[in-house]
């Protein structure tokens, strides 16, 4: 779409060398040539996610209207909505998507800011920022379920980390993972520290498009460093960052690892997340007919909140 | 980028392209020689294995007897075994159950107790009924674990159960003194007292230890307070939950233990060596346990009876990883045998000794002569004595994981009725579901 | 205070601040280095700050998981089959997805933007909910224990796609229609333009796509039934078998696991450098 507005306002383009274009005789053949090599350039990627990606979807939405046990593939039958019915009356799923909303709205603005403000420090130019690049991304190649098992021992009661530091500052020992209240918060920290670095990777990728000549240009006008912020850098971004937030919101909602190893779900259900309820009847339970119900519930759910997303962040 | 990408790429693909040529045999020597085997001649007959990842001794002690059993039938059956990793909590059973929703399940697979009711019901294990040598030698809840209506579906060669291990020296200072006979076994009450005498928060150490492991753990170590006070979890045809998981008995065994928590005479958090490390001056843990112990020489221990409810019987749990036989098996005949020769009396003594865990077989305690003093014998008694299974339901995962989370949640401090009466619900809507 | 002193300044502040964050950010994962190098029995009763002051190191867990005979497994092996997996994954994602998003963007054939939006719907698509019917298929296939397996479905990445359109997007359109002029086919820009206009991205996509399958645990576990194609990540877990955890280990292996990716990083983050300059805009 937005392709087809830019072609729309091309013949009134002042641009030289888009003059010169439209008067070459080739363009109809060049045109053609690139929808033919676009077809042939996605082509594998099409096939490869058709066949690994979308055939799954489809047989799991399919699941969704059967009674299907995992052990008896060979005695699936349809039941229609029932699955879908199940869900509406099924309290684990209303407190799993409560809690999911939760995670979701607060972890994506803090750790998109945490990144952002992360990748300005290491673009800097100055001697520690390939080492800031380092540190602030190790915590991601360490892997979630490595970094979850640590930090429940970093958050124990008595003997964690954590809390022998608040000691230092005068502050008792917190419950964190052991108290309904401070259980998803503990896993928000730590989901922020841990994949922060991912988003400040493609903020700082971004930051890299950004002209020299933009920054040099405020300069000469006086900006101040806010200012070039303001006007230079998150113009520049528009795109990066519409990316980073479509993509926290999405990874967000598939919250399930940190649960799964740090607190089973509890106390009293407090972390159990939708992705963590989808494993549990799947796997645990072998309802792989219910569980395919909350994909694609799960699925309608986080496709809305993307397109809303998408809509905003798009409008400019 | 396009040059090193290509350069990058092609090392890659060669070095990959090498490797896949070489890794069947020099690397995975059984899996290898399987291959061949099916390859050069026809009449050999393979069986594959599927078994967890356990301990190393473990893990020899068996790779020791396949090599054997392939060494005693050399040129009609060969087996090729694979140890499957655990992984965090359920990664064996995923795997079994993936394997199970394309037919392509082993053999004989290694399977943990309670799954044999929901397994043997799915139909991806037959009956073993009379495949089994001298069936009367192992000890009941063996056969009791393994059965599913009335038919034998799985046999191990190890049972195991769980005990109180105690830290000698703080006992003795305390002046109290364990029980050295089942009789005598400790009753709530005296546990109780003991637990609230030893713990001294002050150099923060807690009267008891026991692991809040998510998983199966929670149900097998405290099922037997439960059982002990005539309680329970589910009615023994499997038909219904209500008024069993949340009668008044159990309620009050878990009331029990939550007395311990809120009292602070056990750690929620505990730190996985808290009672290694001289923190905890008794322990609630796995037969398997005092085998790692040995790693601690500053720490004398001893182990107990598990503590009996004052007004019932004394019970103990029990329940190991035993064998099940696929129903994708073609060779039911050399299956048999293999399973014959897993769980017979010499390698049944050989993987208890390994594991640590008391044999199944009774006459494999002959030649355990450790076993017949303290403090091993505690352990051999309840085996023999005292053990109880866990309930054998095809909604056991929805029990086993929905009581774990109300164990823990009572532990801080929920109400034990509303969390039991809410755990009977859902067991209940799964048996619906089931018998749909 | 002169303006270059000010900057002095503030390039000695921003060091500092980097200094400080970044502890807070290395810190667990020294916790895990200095707890692999101590003897099993010290982990746990020194694990609050103390920890990072050891008594005495030991590089026994490590010889443990390497070299002893008795105690480890094919370590190497199974940190080869990650390496030449995820490499897969990474080199072939880099060509597929690169080149899928230049024809989204910059080829706009028919179709393209309801192909884009399918492709960013199933990103949201957890793994969780189709790892039973993509078993079946790969199953199908006959790839179960073989490396195919452990690749091939992950080449294709929506985020992948999703990441590079994005980036293409800031590329000029002057700079295409210069090559065209020049005679360049699609093919030649792509190579010629868009690829060394891009560094970052594909820096950034080989990085992410690395690290995240690196740590991929449940698939490799899934369709691997043999020692011989595991990934180091399912071939490490024999070390949390139920009754002898050894934690020392653990963080040894764990460690050790961490190392290549530290390496990936530091070599793609060569390619962090100024992207589209104006000059090549007016080139």
């Amino acid at each position: 779409m937005e392709a087809a507005k830019k072609e729309r306002f091309e013949p009134q383009s002042p641009n030289p060398i888009k003059m010169v274009k439209r008067n070459n005789p080739n363009r109809m053949t060049y045109k053609r040539q690139k929808k033919v090599l676009g077809i042939l350039f996605s082509l594998p990627a099409l096939v490869l996610l058709f066949t690994f990606l979308i055939l799954p979807v489809i047989l799991a939405f399919i699941y969704s209207f059967m009674d299907y046990a995992m052990l008896r593939p060979g005695e699936k039958t349809f039941i229609g909505l029932d699955n879908y019915q199940r869900l509406l009356t099924d309290g684990n799923f209303l407190n799993a998507l409560k809690n999911t909303m939760y995670f979701t709205a607060v972890v994506v603005p803090l750790q998109s800011l945490v990144a952002l403000g992360l990748a300005l420090l290491v673009n800097k130019k100055v001697k520690l920022a390939s080492l800031g690049r380092v540190f602030f991304f190790s915590p991601v190649v360490t892997s979630m379920v490595v970094v979850a098992i640590l930090w429940t021992f970093l958050y124990n009661v008595e003997n964690g980390l954590i809390n022998s530091v608040l000691n230092l500052f005068g502050i008792p020992n917190q419950p964190f993972l052991l108290s309904p209240n401070q259980a998803m918060n503990s896993i928000i920290f730590m989901s922020i520290w841990q994949a922060a670095g991912f988003q400040m990777i493609i903020f700082l990728a971004g930051l890299k498009e950004v002209p020299e000549e933009l920054y040099e240009a405020a300069e000469i006008d006086g900006a101040n460093a806010w200012r070039k912020f303001l006007n230079v850098t998150l113009p520049a971004l528009k795109h990066v960052t519409a990316f980073v937030l479509i993509i926290t919101t999405i990874q967000a909602f598939r919250l399930f690892v940190q649960p799964f190893v740090m607190t089973n779900g509890g106390p009293s259900g407090s972390t159990k997340t939708l992705v963590y309820m989808l494993y549990e009847e799947g796997f645990q339970f072998r309802d792989v007919g219910y569980s395919s119900a909350i994909s694609v519930v799960f699925f309608i759910i986080v496709l809305s909140v993307s397109l809303i997303m998408k809509k905003i962040l798009v409008k400019e | 980028m396009k040059r090193w990408g290509l350069g990058f790429l092609s090392i890659v693909m060669a070095a990959g392209i090498a490797t896949g040529c070489s890794s069947n045999d020099d690397v995975v020597s059984n899996e290898a020689s399987n291959n061949n085997q099916s390859g050069s001649s026809g009449d050999v007959v393979n069986l594959t294995v599927w078994h967890p990842e356990s301990s190393r001794e473990m893990t020899a002690a068996y790779s020791e007897i396949f090599e054997e059993f392939n060494e005693m039938h050399k040129g009609e059956i060969e087996v090729s075994y694979e140890f499957i990793p655990r992984g965090n909590q359920y990664a064996y059973e995923d795997q079994v159950s993936a394997a199970a929703s394309s037919s392509s399940l082993p053999d004989l697979l290694s399977l943990d107790g309670p799954n044999v009711a929901n397994y043997a019901d799915s139909g991806i294990i037959q009956p073993i009924d009379g495949l089994v040598d001298n069936i009367d030698d192992f000890v009941d809840s063996v056969i009791v674990q393994g059965t599913f209506g009335d038919e034998l579906y799985a046999i191990g060669p190890t049972e195991s159960t769980v005990a109180l291990f105690y830290n000698v020296e703080m006992l003795e200072e305390a002046g109290i003194t364990p029980p050295t006979s089942l009789e005598d076994a400790w009753t709530w009450d005296e546990f109780y007292e003991a637990a609230k005498t030893l713990t001294d928060r002050e150099n923060g150490i807690y009267g008891v230890n026991w692991t809040l492991d998510y998983g199966e753990w929670i149900i097998y170590f405290s099922g037997p307070t439960v059982w002990s006070n005539s309680g329970g979890f589910i009615a023994e045809d499997g038909s219904t939950t209500e008024g069993i998981m949340n009668s008044p008995e159990t309620i009050e065994a878990l009331e029990f233990l939550q007395k311990f928590a809120e009292e602070g005479l056990v750690n929620l958090q505990p730190t996985p060596t808290e009672f290694e490390d001289g923190n905890a001056a008794m322990m609630l843990m796995g037969s398997w346990q005092w085998e790692n112990l040995k790693e601690y020489p500053d720490t004398e221990w001893g182990i107990t009876y598990y503590p009996r409810s004052p007004k019932g019987e004394q019970v103990s749990p029990s329940g190991d990883w035993t064998w099940g036989m696929s129903t994708n098996t073609e060779h039911q005949e050399e299956a048999a045998l293999l399973l014959n020769f897993l769980t017979n009396e010499e390698n049944g003594l050989k993987l208890a000794l390994a594991s640590g865990k008391p044999a199944a077989r009774k006459s494999a305690f002959d030649n355990m002569t450790e076993w017949n003093e303290l403090p091993l014998r505690v352990l051999k008694d309840q085996v023999i004595e005292t053990s109880h299974p866990r309930p054998r339901t095809t909604s056991y995962p929805v029990l086993s994981a929905r009581y774990g989370e109300a164990v823990q949640n009572i532990f801080l401090g929920a109400d034990v009725k509303e969390e039991l009466d809410r755990v009977a619900s859902e067991v209940e809507r799964d048996i619906e579901r089931q018998s749909r | 205070m002169n303006y270059k002193t000010k900057k002095r300044l503030a390039k000695v502040g921003v060091n500092l601040t980097i200094i400080v964050v970044g502890l807070l950010f290395i810190a667990p994962l020294l916790w895990m280095i200095i707890s692999s190098l101590k003897p099993e029995t010290k982990i746990f009763t020194q694990m609050g700050l103390e920890a990072f002051i050891p008594e005495s190191l030991t590089f026994e867990n490590y010889y443990n998981i390497l070299f002893n005979k008795e105690t480890g497994t094919n370590f190497f092996l199974y940190m080869w089959n990650s390496l030449y997996t995820v490499g897969m994954i990474v080199i072939l994602g880099l060509i597929v997805n690169s080149l899928c998003a230049y024809a989204l963007v910059k080829l706009k054939f028919p179709g393209a933007g309801l192909i884009l939006m399918i492709i960013i719907a199933l990103y949201i698509v957890p793994f969780e909910s189709v790892l039973i019917p993509l078993y079946l298929i790969v199953n199908a296939f006959g790839w179960v224990n073989e490396y195919p397996a452990l690749y091939v479905p992950f080449i294709a990445n929506c985020f992948n796609i999703f990441l590079f359109r994005q980036f293409f997007l800031n590329i000029p359109k002057e700079l295409e229609e210069a090559a065209h002029i020049d005679g360049a086919s699609p093919w030649t820009t792509f190579w010629r333009i868009i690829v060394p206009n891009a560094k970052p991205v594909f820096a950034t996509s080989a990085i992410l796509t690395f690290v995240t399958h690196w740590s991929d645990f449940m698939w490799p576990l899934i369709v691997t039934t043999g020692a011989s194609k595991r990934t180091v990540q399912v071939g490490i877990q024999y070390l949390f078998t139920d009754n002898n955890i050894q934690y020392g280990e653990i963080m040894a292996a764990l460690s050790l696991t961490t190392i290549p990716v530290i390496l990936i990083f530091l070599f793609f983050q060569r390619y962090y450098v100024q992207g589209i300059t104006s000059s090549g805009v007016k080139g």
